[in-house]
């Protein structure tokens, strides 16, 4: 029986529907992730599961028994919040205490359990500051190490990370992955950011308005998105809508209107006619001034309309013969040359007939 | 940029605002200067002398009303402060329409019609007039002030940290009791301050509530200006000056942000 | 099993409320609804035979109102003078008040931060001393042997007119008016102003304003909130008071505040009181109600 069920909950706040609808199952021991921009539910949801709010209808299943109604302080549920909402009239080991003292636990076994969280988040030695002495990396770990002490059944992570700079939140991703793993705490980790999802999620439920488009682990969901949203939310991929043209065995062609005749895997259901989008991530494309041909593989000729240089990595926007612009990735790690073509130059970009993803309703 | 700030503040500024604070605290200094004056009339000086406050503490009335003051507005500001917490605590959790109307109208209003309406009330009730009715008149306009002190501290709280509390295990009345109040607390201080201080002296309602035998330090210093102006007046408003100086040093080294509009 | 988690927890959010709400909600319908309803209910009353309120219900058990005291106060004009005397005189204060609190409250906003908490606290300060105190001071100053009111006689003379008195007239009343309430003015239009971004009045400059069309076409504009406030803080209060007209006015300066004061505790016409009370509240909530009118924003239509 999975650890979490959220069964059929819905929100809504007036006529517009925060949550609807929604039913997911959260394994015991995973890093699940709430992945989608702002005003999708997922802080609703999260907030729901905290018992900071009430769903219209559903259920909230904890082990099997149902949350809604029952007030924060008697479930088994603690919150990281967003601004990490630290007491600041109380030191480090006082707040990280307050769970403690809240579940009546004796005095001496405090001590002892506020010293051991203080390690795991390693902050030994900070216990008699207060909050404002505190960086905001510090602080967050404060919050993370003040959930975790009453060792709850499930942690919730509300963008815990999105007030830290670039650097600092890099580092704190791999401290949350091995500390989820160190206390095996199921985590519920809210985020916007879709690199943190796929950094550091065993699933990741993508969420748009209130619904779940799809639930799954990371390399699916990047490399086989099931709707137009999520392929075009998650990294950056060209979407070429067109309609099946003929279908020949473990191929078929598409007709895209702008480019021309383009070979791809063929999806279940697939039936000439069928009208929908091939999903490209931009470094599975080959850019060349000139490529070999390969029927394996489609190839258009075109030019380099615009380039962005990013140090590691340099994005093509090249504008086939067709009209359509295709976005192509490539790595900058030839030796000695910063990029490898110019604006304007004329280019043959190719790709693998199964490295897009067909995506129709 | 030194130029440009004085050329935002320019000298006719300077003057006039210079005019305004001598407005303000010229009478002020004079009462005080004439209330060692050795004369009894507050035209000329004529020489140094304390006798007006040794005669201050020789009347009897004069130190009765002040200790009536001083035990209404203890009573008067510790239930106004305690009602006053629980109102704005109220009026900022909940969305009430009559409280915050019955709190906030008696400040709005002018003094004399609360201090009417309550004279009527006593009488007709058959309460004596005195200083039980004072001090709960007191309590009446006193609370709105306590009620707005404590609404704007709260609301300049940060919401999460009584979430946090809760889901940290506490249930609301020790998330309140462990992490709001200690944070409005300035806020409930400064109230408290308020209160007394209305409360000390606060002239019209008590006038209207406090019926023919009790009396307080401003109805015996209105009654003294009335009658018979003597420079007591003068040594007993320099005394209550003082007093409500040390109150305000005290309060600012008790809770140094409490008095600022944050 | 959850729906009733979901009531208990609904009961106990309501219960909450009315603990916490409940105790000053009721304490405030006792001592000032009820009271402000008693009053009103007492205009329509009889006046006692030894003064008070006469009883409800006559010997015979009838109903024992009349709308005379209203009618008193329409016919008797003295009355109406006398309320629009007081009307007058607040406008006067509140008029005096922004004149002299404006430039005090810019001088501060404007100067370095480091000052201008002590500079404003030295505004509040006259203010924590006692009310009466504050008036009695302008009883000293501009009593008949006081230097101020010898110099300004001795200059009269020069020009050749009657020496006047300056206590006991409008005019001390104004003053006192003014004095005890310039705190109240000082205090919102600081707030304001303070708030106001200097770069503004830089950019107008940089565009060729004059410094007063800076003053008079920005800054003012943008205070506007606090001068309504402060005036409002102003007017009400002058309006009903009794304390100042009554310690520094003559027999010609009586206010609305202080007849109402004869009227409870000297003539015990409580009735009549009641009527001028309740005039007075009706001028103060219109008062009020002006100032929410105006407080709110305002679309500006041009430049």
């Amino acid at each position: 029986m999975a650890l979490l069920e959220i069964r059929n909950v819905s929100r809504r706040f007036g006529d517009f529907a925060a949550v609807d609808n929604i039913s997911l199952s959260i394994e015991a021991g995973e890093f699940f992730t709430l992945l989608g921009p702002s005003g999708c539910g997922k802080t609703t949801l999260l907030r729901m599961i905290a018992g900071f709010d009430l769903p219209d209808s559903g259920q909230i299943l904890l082990d099997g028994v149902d949350l809604v109604g029952s007030p924060p302080e008697h479930r088994p549920v603690c919150t990281v919040f967003q601004n990490y909402a630290l007491f600041p009239h109380m030191t480090v080991s006082a707040n990280i205490a307050f769970p403690l003292k809240m579940a009546k636990v004796p005095a001496d076994q405090i001590r002892l359990r506020v010293e051991e969280a203080l390690e795991d988040v390693r902050l030994t030695g900070f216990a008699a500051r207060f909050p404002h002495e505190l960086s905001g990396g510090q602080r967050q770990r404060v919050a993370v190490a003040r959930a975790l002490v009453s060792r709850p059944k499930l942690l919730l992570l509300d963008e815990p990370l999105s007030a830290l700079d670039a650097k600092l939140r890099e580092q704190m991703q791999i401290e949350l992955i091995n500390l989820q793993k160190e206390v095996d705490i199921t985590f519920v980790y809210v985020t916007h950011d879709q690199g943190e999802a796929l950094a550091l999620s065993h699933r990741i439920a993508v969420m748009n308005r209130g619904n779940v488009e799809q639930l799954d682990e990371p390399s699916r969901i990047y490399s086989y998105p099931r709707t137009r949203f999520v392929a075009d939310f998650i990294g950056t991929c060209n979407l070429l809508d067109g309609a099946i043209a003929s279908v020949d065995g473990a191929a078929m062609q598409l007709d895209v209107p702008g480019l021309g005749l383009v070979k791809s895997a063929v999806p279940p259901n697939a039936a000439v006619g069928l009208k929908g989008t091939l999903a490209l991530r931009p470094e599975k494309i080959h850019i060349s001034a000139e490529i070999g041909t390969d029927t394996a593989e489609n190839h258009f000729k075109g030019f380099v309309k615009e380039l962005l240089y990013l140090g590691d990595v340099t994005v093509y926007i090249v504008q086939t013969e067709g009209g359509t612009t295709i976005e192509a990735l490539l790595a900058n790690s030839a030796a000695g040359r910063a990029k490898f073509f110019e604006v304007g130059d004329m280019v043959d970009i190719a790709w693998q007939f199964d490295a897009g993803h067909f995506l129709y309703e | 940029m030194a130029n440009l700030n004085r050329m935002r503040r320019p000298l006719g500024l300077w003057l006039v605002a210079l005019f305004v604070y001598a407005f303000l605290y010229v009478p002020l200094i004079i009462v005080v200067v004439y209330s060692f004056n050795d004369s009894q009339l507050n035209a000329e000086w004529v020489g140094f002398t304390l006798d007006w406050y040794r005669k201050l503490f020789h009347n009897e009335e004069m130190l009765r009303a002040a200790g009536n003051s001083l035990m209404i507005a203890l009573v008067a500001s510790a239930a106004s402060t305690l009602l006053g917490t629980m109102a704005g605590f109220a009026m900022h959790r909940y969305k009430l329409k009559l409280l915050p109307l019955l709190v906030l109208t008696p400040i709005a209003i002018p003094e004399i019609l609360v201090g009417v309406s309550l004279l009527i009330f006593f009488v007709m009730l058959n309460i004596t007039l005195g200083l039980l009715s004072i001090t709960l008149a007191h309590i009446a306009f006193c609370i709105g002030f306590v009620a707005i002190v404590v609404r704007s501290r709260l609301s300049g709280m940060d919401e999460s940290l009584t979430e946090a509390a809760r889901d940290c295990g506490a249930t609301p009345m020790q998330a309140f009791r462990l992490v709001t109040l200690p944070l409005i607390m300035p806020g409930v201080v400064a109230g408290a301050l308020m209160a007394f201080t209305l409360s000390i002296d606060d002239f019209v309602i008590t006038f209207f509530t406090a019926g023919a035998n009790a009396s307080t330090l401003p109805l015996q210093i209105y009654s003294m200006i009335k009658i018979a102006v003597t420079p007591e007046v003068n040594a007993v408003s320099t005394l209550l000056m003082g007093l409500t100086l040390l109150l305000i040093i005290i309060a600012s080294k008790l809770a140094p942000n409490a008095l600022r509009s944050s | 099993m959850s729906k009733a988690a979901i009531n208990d927890a609904d009961k106990r959010g309501r219960l909450a409320r009315w603990l916490i709400s409940g105790p000053p909600l009721f304490y405030l319908l006792l001592f000032f609804a009820i009271p402000s309803l008693i009053m009103v209910f007492a205009s329509v009353r009889y006046a006692g035979d030894y003064g008070g309120l006469a009883p409800v219900f006559d010997e015979a058990g009838k109903l024992n109102l009349t709308l005379e005291n209203f009618q008193r106060f329409t016919s008797d004009f003295i009355y109406t003078a006398i309320f629009l005397k007081s009307l007058m005189y607040a406008v006067i204060t509140t008029c005096c008040c922004l004149l002299m609190a404006y430039p005090l409250a810019l001088l501060i906003a404007r100067s370095p931060k480091k000052y201008r908490d002590l500079l404003i606290l030295l505004v509040i300060l006259p203010f924590w001393s006692n009310f009466l105190i504050r008036v009695y001071a302008w009883m000293i100053i501009l009593g008949p042997q006081s230097g101020l009111t010898q110099a300004v006689n001795y200059v009269l003379g020069l020009v050749g007119i009657e020496p006047v008195r300056l206590l006991f007239t409008a005019f001390s009343v104004i003053v006192g008016l003014v004095y005890v309430h310039l705190p109240f003015m000082v205090l919102p239009l600081y707030a304001n102003l303070e708030k106001h971004d200097p770069a503004l009045v830089d950019a107008a400059q940089d565009l060729g304003a004059s410094a007063w069309q800076r003053f008079w076409r920005i800054t003012f504009p943008l205070s506007l909130p606090g001068v309504y406030a402060g005036a409002a803080l102003v007017f009400i209060p002058a309006l009903g008071i009794f304390a100042v007209s009554d310690i520094l006015g003559g027999t010609g300066s009586d206010m609305i505040g202080n007849v109402i004061k004869q009227q409870f505790l000297e003539t015990r016409d409580w009735p009549f009181g009641s009527v001028l009370s309740i005039v007075l509240t009706v001028a103060a909530l219109i008062a009020a109600g002006i100032a929410v009118l105006v407080a709110r924003p305002r679309r500006e239509t041009h430049g």
